[in-house]
């Protein structure tokens, strides 16, 4: 019994335990806010994936996704850092930039424009230019299209007031009011609004991008920061944790659809199976421009910054910086395979 | 010559009246200096808080595209106001007649007042669409309501001996009411229509919230999302402006119409004073 063997496996066994006691203290993980541009849809799904596959946790990172109620009064939390790292449209970022927001965009992770008009495909309009003019079109004030559709009137050398812009304050009057035929169209992301109205209500919907009726498309969501919160140097280690497994949860989900839209139904109750793969589908096809075809996910293009900013100073009133590089960095971002 | 007529005695009242009207605007004038001197001090970015100057430049430089929308808003509070002022002293007057009529539509009437005005204003965007008249009716159900309640308990106030008084002088029902019974309520009744007042705009903003193409409401949303926060506060200053304008306009009237009443009297003695 009191053999020395016997004593010294007691004390390694002990030792043992303090010292996995030790690292799994050590591995708790961080704490760790970010909130989404808007309450959800297909488009966050790669969060979630990255959350529940465990991504954040091994980065040692504890992550809460919060919904948000617009781009504008989400840049606002960041710039206050209410929440200091957040989901926000790139235009609007842009504009908040402009007047003066501590702010820049750290991974771009939708590179184009996915801004259309979703009608009812029984009264479908506006689909050509000059149907444009006079048509009824309902917004959602506070949320990203008001920045790229006086950009898209400007670019058609029309003004917003040609159209009769109905403002309502959430996303449901928006949807609504089309369906309810008290507007023409809505301003909303191709991927999101036009098939989940079509399969919650069973009215066929139609849509147009932007891009497709007059080539305007600038940076769109983007996870940014504040600038203020990111000179500390634990912020950024924490950043870059964060980053990497963002990345790989957008890969994740890019390689496998099904599997993240059974994820994010988990978190989205009101989502079936075939609109969260629609969504998911639609927004892999815009994670990156021509410019960034090699690069790693959430990498952003000097010049697409400069042809967005072109559009949005030439046609909506964007105070323009003299040096681009205020918009955003790279440097935060990892390369494939975004592990450790 | 009496005392009260000296020169100096004149100069000293007008010296007095002077200083009442003064004292109210230095107060605001001290606020703004503070806003103002507070934000160039500690720099408030202007996103969160620009400072009055720039308020009032804007405010003056957007005046028109101001005046347009202040109308619209304006227009749509009128009508709710008076849409809520005719329903509501007429259904006073019969609740106050009647008591089963009474407990017949209070219910319903609470019913109204209760439920969140703005859980079921987007509703009104589909039931009635984007132009006037879902504005009208949020302005008029958040106005009518204090309105009916004071105008109630005002035709309600004269007192039982009044009421004999009245009748052993041979009054008619009708006379009753008309010489005795709503004079009596006027109080009551401004009362409620100055809370009502105060409310309405309100209301027209909410309705324009939810879905408008044109108002004060309209261009807070639009200024906000485009982060024009100087516009916005000088929309916040318009809609105040319509707000303080209309609450004083049924002051007026008040004072118009029941020169006798009591709060006024009240307030003369002690200003003189």
């Amino acid at each position: 019994m009191k053999s020395p063997t016997k004593m010294y496996a007691l004390l390694f066994a002990v030792a043992a335990i303090v010292a996995l006691d030790a690292t799994a203290h050590a591995q708790t993980p961080e704490k760790f806010q970010f909130r989404l541009n808007w309450t959800l849809y297909g488009e966050h799904a790669p969060f979630f994936v990255a959350r529940d596959k465990g991504f954040y946790k091994e980065e040692g990172l504890d992550v809460e996704i919060l919904e948000g109620s617009g781009s504008t009064t989400v840049a606002q939390l960041v710039a206050n850092m209410t929440n200091p790292v957040a989901y926000v449209d790139a235009a609007t970022m842009m504009r908040g930039v402009g007047a003066g927001m501590p702010i820049r965009a750290v991974g771009v992770t939708l590179q184009q424009s996915p801004m259309s008009f979703i009608y009812r495909a029984d009264a479908a309009r506006p689909t050509k230019i000059d149907e444009i003019k006079g048509s009824r079109i309902a917004v959602t004030a506070g949320d990203a299209s008001l920045a790229i559709f006086t950009a898209f009137m400007g670019k058609l050398g029309k003004k917003v007031e040609d159209v009769q812009l109905i403002t309502v304050a959430n996303p449901q009057s928006k949807e609504q009011a089309v369906l309810s035929k008290q507007a023409d169209a809505l301003l909303g992301y191709f991927m999101d609004q036009g098939p989940r109205m079509q399969l919650q209500t069973g009215v066929k919907m139609g849509w147009t991008r932007l891009y497709d009726m007059a080539g305007v498309t600038t940076l769109s969501s983007a996870i940014i920061a504040n600038n203020d919160w990111l000179k500390d140097a634990k912020n950024q280690d924490r950043l870059r944790r964060f980053l990497r497994a963002s990345q790989r949860g957008w890969q994740y989900t890019f390689d496998n659809r099904d599997e993240a839209a059974e994820i994010f139904m988990k978190h989205a109750p009101a989502f079936n199976k075939e609109i969260s793969l629609l969504e998911i589908n639609g927004t892999m096809t815009i994670v990156r421009t021509d410019r960034t075809k090699d690069k790693p996910i959430g990498w952003s293009a000097t010049q697409d910054w400069k042809e967005s900013q072109d559009l949005l100073e030439n046609f909506a009133k964007l105070k323009a910086q003299p040096d681009v590089n205020v918009y955003y960095t790279n440097e935060f971002l990892s390369a494939p395979p975004y592990k450790k | 010559m009496s005392p009260q007529n000296t020169p100096t005695n004149k100069a000293g009242r007008l010296g007095i009246k002077l200083l009442k009207m003064l004292t109210p605007i230095a107060g605001v004038l001290v606020f703004l200096a503070i806003w103002q001197a507070g934000v160039m001090i500690s720099k408030v970015p202007a996103y969160l808080l620009p400072a009055p100057t720039e308020i009032a430049r804007t405010f003056i430089d957007e005046l028109p595209r101001l005046l347009r929308h202040g109308w619209v808003t304006t227009y749509e509070m009128l009508l709710g106001y008076l849409l809520a002022v005719a329903v509501a002293i007429p259904l006073a007057i019969a609740i106050t007649s009647s008591q089963r009529f009474d407990q017949f539509v209070m219910p319903t009437m609470l019913f109204f007042q209760v439920v969140p005005k703005v859980a079921v204003a987007p509703l009104f965007l589909v039931w009635f669409g984007v132009g006037v008249l879902p504005k009208v009716l949020v302005a008029f159900l958040i106005s009518f309501f204090p309105i009916v309640i004071d105008a109630a308990v005002g035709l309600r106030s004269m007192s039982s001996e009044m009421n004999d008084l009245a009748r052993s002088m041979g009054s008619s029902r009708i006379q009753i009411f008309t010489r005795f019974r709503l004079p009596t309520s006027l109080p009551y009744l401004f009362s409620g229509l100055k809370v009502a007042a105060t409310l309405a705009i309100a209301g027209a903003v909410v309705g324009e919230f939810v879905g408008a193409d044109k108002g004060l409401g309209y261009l807070l949303l639009v200024t906000n999302s485009n982060m024009e926060t100087a516009l916005m506060f000088a929309t916040l200053v318009g809609l105040t402006l319509i707000g303080l304008v209309f609450f004083y306009s049924v002051e007026f009237l008040e004072t118009l119409l029941i020169p006798w009443h009591v709060t006024h009297r009240v307030r003369e003695e002690s200003g003189t004073m």
